[in-house]
């Protein structure tokens, strides 16, 4: 026994057999069914690449709206007043002022927001007595001379 | 003959039921003999054929024709196979070497031949598919590759083992 005998083209002979008209009536029992499969199957389910950008869109589309709604709620607003603010000192720094000056705008604007202490009615001779007096006592005072 | 290019175009202007035709006309039978080979009796053969037909009939639409169809048929009616045989409970109480002498069966071959069909099924599953493939349909080895989803090296190798196993059953059966 040898490859020879696997090479004998008898061997390679299909032994089996198949009831008769058995491949003609698969083939015309699949044109059948396909043809009716087909009426009522008519879908694609591969995604096309313009599908995809079009996915692609509506999803950047969906972000930038979020991204710009998530801004105008005012989650960043300090930040962007803070720069505001920054900006206009260097703005006017820039004009020429020097930076004690421009300080001294938004200190004296802030004096603007201050409240006024109330008023209350002095008596005469209680003021001459306090701006008369030299803040200290000369009386109570003892000196040790020895 | 139709070519590939051929079905693609008339899959791709939508024309599936005359691709599909085309397909089954032109391998039906290469699959049958394919699936009746390792499974032996003819029913279970015709049951194994009409799935895969099913399948690459619904699948066909998704095929990205990067490949050949028939690689793709095989791939399709292999898996069917290794499933059937994996899973069947009735392969214990009926084993396929008991099929094969079983006068239910379908077979013309006389003793040379019923003597090869048992060696070849004392091989296991993948290796019999192999040699199968390889003997009778002549498949070629990059083919086998992609159906199989094997190295082409790999698939030589298990080939050759398969040759020497068959040669040495042969010989105890007939000597």
């Amino acid at each position: 026994m040898s490859k020879e005998m696997l090479n004998d083209p008898h061997l390679k002979q299909n032994p089996y057999t198949v009831p008769e008209d058995y491949f003609r009536m698969v083939t015309e029992e699949w044109q059948m069914e396909s043809a009716v499969a087909q009426t009522v199957e008519p879908e694609h389910p591969r995604l096309s690449l313009r599908s995809l950008f079009q996915f692609a869109a509506s999803f950047a589309l969906l972000f930038g709206i979020g991204y710009a709604l998530f801004m105008l709620t005012g989650r960043n607003r300090a930040d962007s007043q803070q720069t505001e603010e920054y900006s206009l000192f260097s703005e006017l720094s820039e004009l020429g002022l020097s930076h004690q000056t421009v300080s001294s705008f938004f200190i004296t604007d802030m004096d603007e927001f201050r409240e006024p202490a109330p008023e209350t009615d002095l008596d005469l001779d209680e003021l001459i007595e306090y701006m008369n007096y030299p803040g200290i006592d000369i009386e109570s005072l003892q000196i040790d001379n020895e | 003959m139709n070519s590939d290019k051929e079905l693609q175009e008339w899959c791709e202007s939508g024309q599936y039921q005359r691709a599909f035709g085309q397909m089954v006309q032109q391998y039906g039978q290469r699959l049958y003999w394919h699936i009746r080979k390792m499974v032996i009796v003819h029913e279970d053969a015709d049951d194994l054929l009409q799935n895969t037909l099913m399948k690459a009939w619904t699948g066909l639409p998704t095929f990205r024709w990067e490949s050949q169809i028939f690689t793709w048929l095989y791939r399709i009616a292999t898996n069917e196979v290794l499933t059937f045989l994996k899973k069947n409970k009735s392969l214990k109480n009926f084993p396929l070497e008991e099929r094969l002498n079983s006068e239910a069966v379908l077979f013309d071959g006389d003793a040379m031949q019923r003597a090869l069909q048992k060696a070849i099924l004392q091989l296991p599953h993948k290796q019999r598919l192999v040699f199968n493939m390889r003997y009778f349909d002549e498949i070629k080895y990059e083919d086998m590759s992609t159906i199989l989803g094997t190295s082409v090296g790999a698939l030589k190798a298990s080939y050759h083992h398969a040759a020497q196993k068959v040669e040495q059953s042969l010989k105890a059966m007939l000597l």
